[in-house]
C-alpha cells in the first residue's frame, strides 16, 4: 500500500508527482478523446502520405498536367481504414483515379469557360468552412467528436482547421471544388425544370459532359494500377 | 338561337341537379367543417459534414427542416376523420450556398399514423427532391387520401445530402421529429 510521505520536502515531491501524473492522465485522455476511441489515425497517415518522396511521381498526366500517386496512396490508407470517408461502395484504385481525372478535365473546362472563381472568393469560402467547421465541432454529438478526432490528427499541416483559410494546399481545392461546381450547375441548368432536383438526372448528364472532355483530353494514365 | 322553351328545360335540369346533390350530401352527412381546419407539423436541423476524396477536405453546411401539413375535420357516416389537404416540407440552408449548389441536394418525407380505435394506418404524404438554387422548399401538395382517424401522429424527414466533384456525405443523419393531430 502507497504511503502519505509526512515531511514537508517529500510531501511538496509527491503533491507535484502527483499533479504532474493527474495532468499526463488529463492530457492523455483527451487526446485519445480527440484521437477517437478506436484509436484511428487514418487520416492523418493518409495526410502525412501526400508529402514529398517517391508519392510525388505522377499516377496520370491530363493535357500536361499530373495527378500525383500520393492521392492513390493515401486513398488507400483511408479505404483500409473503413467506411466514415463516404467510401461504403467501395472505390478501388482504378475508379478513384477516374474520380481525380474526372476532376481535372471538369477544372480545366471550367478554366476555359472562364468560370474560375476569384482569390476574394476562394478565400472566403475557405474562411466561411473554417468557421463553419469549428462551429460543428465544439458540439457534443457523435459526428462532432469523430470530426473532432480528425482534424486533432492534422495538427501543424496544411490540413490543420486552425489555418483552413491560409493554407495553399486547402484554398487550391476550394477553387478546384467552387470552378467544378459552376460547370455542374451550367450542366445542370441544361435540363429540363423537372430533372433539375434529381441526382440521377444530373450525374447522367455531367457524365455526359466528362466523357465528351475525355475524349478530347491528353490522358495518359502513368501508374500501374492492381 | 336555341328556342326558349329548350334554354327553359336547360335551366330546370340544371337546378334539379344541383337539388339533388345537396340532398344526397346531406343524406350521407359528408360535411367538410372548414371552421375547424389546423396546422401541424414539426421543425428542426443539423448540419451536413461533407468530405472531399479527390481533395481530403470537409466542408459544413448546416441547415434546417420543417414539415407543415393543412389538415380539416370531416364528419362522414362512420365517425369523424381528418383529412390532409395539404402538405408543404422545407429542407433549408442558413445561408445560400451557390458556390455548393451544384452539389447539394434536399429530400423531405413525411408520414402518418392512427390508430384510433380503426384500423392501424400508415402513410408517406408526400415527399420531393430539392434543388438548392430555386427556392429551398418544396410542396407535395394535396393529399386528400389519408384519413386520420381519433388522435394520429406524424414524423418528419429531412435530409441534405451532396454527391458529385468527389464530394460525399461524411456525417449528418437526417434531421426528425414527431407530431400529433389533436
Amino acid at each position: 500500500m502507497r504511503r502519505i510521505p509526512t515531511n514537508r520536502t517529500s510531501r511538496s515531491i509527491f503533491a507535484a508527482g502527483t499533479l504532474l501524473a493527474a495532468l499526463g492522465t488529463l492530457a492523455g485522455g483527451a487526446w485519445y478523446a480527440l484521437a477517437g476511441a478506436s484509436g484511428d489515425q487514418s487520416y492523418g497517415d493518409a495526410i502525412r502520405s501526400l508529402a514529398g518522396g517517391e508519392a510525388d511521381t505522377p499516377a496520370a498526366v491530363v493535357d500536361g498536367q499530373a495527378i500525383p500517386m500520393s492521392k492513390i496512396l493515401a486513398h488507400r490508407v483511408l479505404m483500409a481504414a473503413g467506411s466514415d470517408f463516404g467510401y461504403q461502395d467501395g472505390l478501388d484504385d482504378q475508379a478513384y483515379l477516374d474520380v481525380l481525372i474526372d476532376n481535372q478535365v471538369l477544372y480545366q473546362e471550367a478554366v476555359r469557360r472562364g468560370l474560375m472563381p476569384s482569390d476574394e472568393e476562394v478565400k472566403a469560402q475557405a474562411l466561411a468552412q473554417k468557421k463553419g467547421l469549428q462551429e460543428f465541432i465544439r458540439g457534443d454529438s457523435p459526428d462532432a467528436e469523430k470530426l473532432r478526432a480528425q482534424f486533432a490528427q492534422v495538427k501543424g499541416t496544411p490540413y490543420d482547421l486552425d489555418t483552413y483559410d491560409l493554407s495553399s494546399v486547402i484554398l487550391d481545392g476550394v477553387r478546384q471544388s467552387i470552378a467544378i461546381n459552376a460547370i455542374r450547375v451550367q450542366i445542370i441548368q441544361t435540363l429540363p425544370r423537372s430533372e433539375q432536383g434529381s441526382p440521377e438526372a444530373v450525374g447522367k448528364a455531367v457524365a455526359g459532359v466528362i466523357a465528351d472532355l475525355r475524349a478530347k483530353a491528353d490522358v495518359h494514365v502513368v501508374a500501374k494500377l492492381p | 338561337m336555341r328556342p326558349e322553351g329548350v334554354r327553359r328545360t336547360t335551366l330546370r335540369i340544371l337546378l334539379g341537379l344541383v337539388i339533388l346533390g345537396v340532398t344526397a350530401t346531406a343524406a350521407v352527412g359528408v360535411t367538410p367543417r372548414a371552421t375547424r381546419a389546423w396546422n401541424a407539423g414539426w421543425s428542426g436541423g443539423t448540419t451536413l459534414i461533407a468530405y472531399n476524396t479527390g481533395t481530403f477536405e470537409f466542408a459544413s453546411f448546416p441547415y434546417t427542416v420543417s414539415s407543415s401539413i393543412y389538415y380539416v375535420e370531416v364528419w362522414d357516416g362512420s365517425g369523424q376523420y381528418a383529412r390532409i389537404d395539404q402538405i408543404t416540407h422545407q429542407v433549408k440552408t442558413n445561408s445560400n450556398w451557390y458556390t455548393w449548389a451544384g452539389y447539394l441536394y434536399g429530400y423531405a418525407l413525411t408520414e402518418v399514423y392512427s390508430g384510433g380505435g380503426y384500423v392501424w394506418t400508415y402513410s408517406n404524404v408526400g415527399s420531393c427532391l430539392i434543388s438548392p438554387w430555386t427556392f429551398w422548399w418544396c410542396s407535395s401538395g394535396s393529399a386528400g387520401g389519408v384519413r386520420i382517424y381519433g388522435s394520429g401522429s406524424g414524423r418528419a424527414w429531412g435530409t441534405l445530402y451532396i454527391s458529385g466533384g468527389g464530394w460525399g456525405v461524411y456525417g449528418g443523419a437526417s434531421a426528425s421529429g414527431w407530431f400529433s393531430f389533436s
